[in-house]
């Protein structure tokens, strides 16, 4: 075969694997947009579930914006803090080295482990219990090292100059970081953030060992509250239900539950687009 | 009628300005690395001296030492004297930020604050509360005037300062840098990322700053460093090599090495 | 490696030396037809010109390599130098024709017979500087200024010499006065040789010398 028609060939073979990989992802959508839609309701929206596979979502959906605010609010502070230490202060040795391995084994760590941690720790150990609390510290350990990794990135790719046009005005290293440093870096933390977040709204086995059973018909009232949340009653709904208003009731989760995932992430790009233009790029 | 000519109108003879700032057997490393050797040079205040050599020579680790700014590198020491104004800066009593104070900094790339033109300005005098809100305006409008920028920004302060073109960037950074009132000012080749008439204006501009301030430049553009300098120090592996009257060191350098470089013939 | 300056700056010394023998042969050739009564101003002056239009040439080169090349330290003064001999040179050429123009201009005369009379020597004189001034242009030696001061010394000495013995003896006035123009050019070719000697010891040294 010569060259000329390989390269025909092999432009043809990535054509196909990308139209097969972009295909999945809309044909998705359009799934659960189809199957789904059909249940939305205010009623649905609004009630709370009955008899396993009847009634509404409320409280599900609640629990899971409580839970992803809360788990933000721990995990987002202490991720960007630790990212400031690891980029501007950390000495660049050993235990430094093992610090960043440790980020990045976490960011890829089986959920599972993690759920099954919170549950030792927290919920049994510190005796949290089956809790909103629970669920939102454990869902902040998997939204951490996500966090770390991209606002650590994002300090590290402020510019050099920044910092020495700042340190030769005779401002300290504090002042440069937070005046010029944490301000450029702003776009790429919101992103590490709101990766972390992305995955927290999604997480099924971290909430269901921590959090609650699912089908909580209350909206959390406290933090030692058991939480239900959306993927949860997925799961719950899409693997025990024996009737089609249950399996119907799923894909209305999931459609509520990935509206609410486009939200963040289009929230996201727009802070994100803030942030930059008013950095004047 | 008779005509007088004196020596000083020949030839510029830097004697009457005073010692600003003295290296006394200055020497730096950078971790095994002896970036700086037996440094002993006086830079006179209120004309532009200019520090030239080949890559790596030590000329901007040299401007570097005025302000401390070799700090920030955790492998760099020192030993020796730098003097400003007769105190040694690298004594145990002084203060790093407020010596950075007195001491402004241009550097080799435009890198304004990721802020509006103003901000720029005023980032450092709120940094150090030295100014009231509308004393603000004003040492804002001064330092933009004294880089020569305020005629084309004063309508627009609020815009990004990346909405300036390179050139202007650069004078927004002379700006910053004399926002601080200091009375050295340090430029390590700030024109080596501009185009020639951006180059030009800065080059005019040092040429005004000096009536006020004492200027240091870092150059490899030796024809820069001939249009604009007083004197020039000639550095070559960390050392000084020749340090004299740029018209000197330009039509007849005393070292053989230097007259290498500067005609070309060197390595 | 050598820099396109140095092509240039060798291409202009070239011009110069080519521009110094056109100028000595034709001072030779204005003082035989001095001598011999011979009218070969035509020639002599299609000589002088041919050196003014490469004194031209260098200026231009010159001027061209400084703008384009912002040359430093010897390299300026080099051609700083060579600019400066471009005119010297020049001058050379045009006291040749000047000298064979008198014999053009004013026509036959008897020469005079006076012993003190050394034109001859002071011919020699000027030649021999002109000629040392080419050999510095050539080989960059500035210690050559010295004896070419010596003798840039002598062929003063002679012109006044000349002047004042040549006011006091009797004879042709044409002979006199073509006598007394010749040794002032003579005279003034010997100076040019001593500002190309000064040119090439400041391109050499860098330091401004006068022998004048």
């Amino acid at each position: 075969m010569n060259p000329v028609s390989r390269e025909k060939i092999m432009k043809r073979l990535l054509l196909i694997a990308v139209a097969l990989s972009l295909i999945i992802l809309p044909v998705i959508l359009i799934w659960v947009g189809y199957n789904g839609s059909g249940i939305i309701s205010i009623e649905f929206l609004t009630s709370r579930p009955r008899l396993f596979e009847y009634g509404g979502i409320y409280p599900q959906i609640m629990g899971s914006v409580y839970l992803v605010s809360l788990c933000t609010l721990f995990g987002a502070p202490l991720g960007i803090a630790s990212a400031i230490y690891l980029a501007e202060y950390a000495p660049d040795n050993r235990i430094t080295q093992s610090v960043r391995f440790f980020t990045e084994t976490l960011a890829g760590m089986p959920s599972i482990v993690i759920g099954l941690f919170g549950l030792e720790f927290l919920v049994f150990y510190l005796q949290l219990k089956t809790s909103l609390l629970a669920g939102a510290i454990s869902l902040s350990f998997m939204m951490l090292p996500w966090t770390i990794r991209a606002s650590e990135e994002a300090i590290k790719t402020v510019p050099q100059e920044y910092r020495a046009a700042s340190l030769a005005l005779g401002a300290t290293k504090w002042q440069t970081i937070v005046n010029v440093v944490i301000p450029a870096a702003m776009p790429g933390i919101l992103t590490g953030v709101l990766l972390g977040v992305g995955k927290a709204v999604g997480e099924t086995a971290v909430v269901w060992l921590t959090a609650g059973s699912g089908l909580e018909a209350f909206v959390p009232r406290s933090l030692s509250s058991p939480t239900g949340s959306l993927p949860m009653y997925i799961y719950l709904l899409a693997t025990q239900a024996h009737t089609v208003e249950g399996v119907q009731r799923a894909y209305g989760a999931s459609l509520v539950l990935l509206i609410m995932f486009l939200g963040v992430s289009v929230s996201a790009l727009m802070a994100r687009n803030y942030y930059l233009r008013r950095l004047g790029n | 009628m008779s005509y007088q000519i004196n020596e000083e109108l020949l030839r510029f003879r830097p004697k009457m300005a005073q010692d600003k700032v003295i290296f006394n057997d200055f020497n730096l490393w950078y971790g095994e690395k002896h970036a700086l050797i037996d440094i002993n040079i006086a830079v006179k205040s209120n004309i532009v001296t200019a520090f030239m050599g080949p890559s790596g020579c030590g000329k901007s680790s040299l401007l570097r030492g005025i302000n401390r700014m070799n700090d920030i590198i955790p492998v760099a020491r020192s030993t020796g004297e730098v003097l400003i104004d007769g105190k040694n800066i690298m004594g145990s009593g002084i203060n790093v930020y407020d010596l950075r104070k007195r001491v402004g900094m241009v550097f080799q790339r435009p890198n304004p604050f990721p802020m509006s033109i103003y901000d720029n300005i005023a980032y450092a005098p709120l940094l150090h509360d030295v100014a009231e809100e509308e004393e603000l305006d004003k040492i804002v409008e001064n330092s933009l005037r004294g880089a020569a920028l305020w005629d084309e920004v004063k309508d627009r302060l609020d815009d990004s300062a990346f909405s300036l073109s390179g050139g202007q960037q650069q004078r927004l950074c002379i700006a910053r840098a004399l926002s601080i009132n200091p009375d050295i000012i340090l430029m390590d080749e700030p024109c080596s990322a501009l185009d020639p008439i951006a180059t030009i204006k800065i080059e005019a501009l040092m040429r005004e700053l000096k009536e006020k301030y004492t200027v240091v430049l870092v150059t490899h553009n030796l024809q820069q460093a001939a249009r604009v300098s007083e004197m020039t120090a000639f550095m070559y592996i960390g050392e000084i090599i020749e340090f004299g009257a740029t018209r000197d060191i330009f039509e007849n350098p005393r070292e053989e090495l230097t007259e290498k470089y500067i005609t070309g013939r060197f390595g | 490696m050598s820099r396109p300056l140095d092509i240039g700056i060798g291409q202009i010394k070239g011009l110069l030396l080519k521009m110094g023998k056109i100028s000595v042969d034709a001072t030779r050739q204005a003082l035989d037809g001095f001598y011999k009564h011979e009218d070969n101003y035509a020639e002599v002056k299609m000589w002088s010109n041919t050196v003014q239009m490469l004194a031209e040439e260098v200026e231009d080169r010159a001027t061209e390599l400084i703008a384009l090349n912002q040359p430093m330290a010897s390299d300026l003064r080099i051609l700083k130098a060579y600019i400066k001999i471009a005119y010297d040179l020049e001058r050379y050429g045009r006291y040749a024709m000047d000298i064979s123009e008198i014999r053009h201009r004013i026509g036959q005369w008897s020469d005079i017979d006076d012993d003190r009379l050394t034109l001859k020597e002071l011919g020699e004189a000027a030649l021999k500087v002109m000629e040392m001034s080419l050999k510095m242009i050539e080989t960059m030696d500035e210690t050559m200024i010295f004896e070419l001061s010596k003798i840039e010394a002598s062929t003063d000495d002679m012109y006044f010499e000349n002047l004042k013995n040549l006011s006091k003896c009797k004879g042709d006035p044409v002979a006199i006065v073509a006598n007394l123009l010749t040794i002032r050019y003579l005279e003034r070719l010997a100076d040019h040789g001593s500002y190309i000697a000064e040119s090439i010891s400041y391109a050499a040294t860098g330091k401004r010398i006068s022998i004048r």
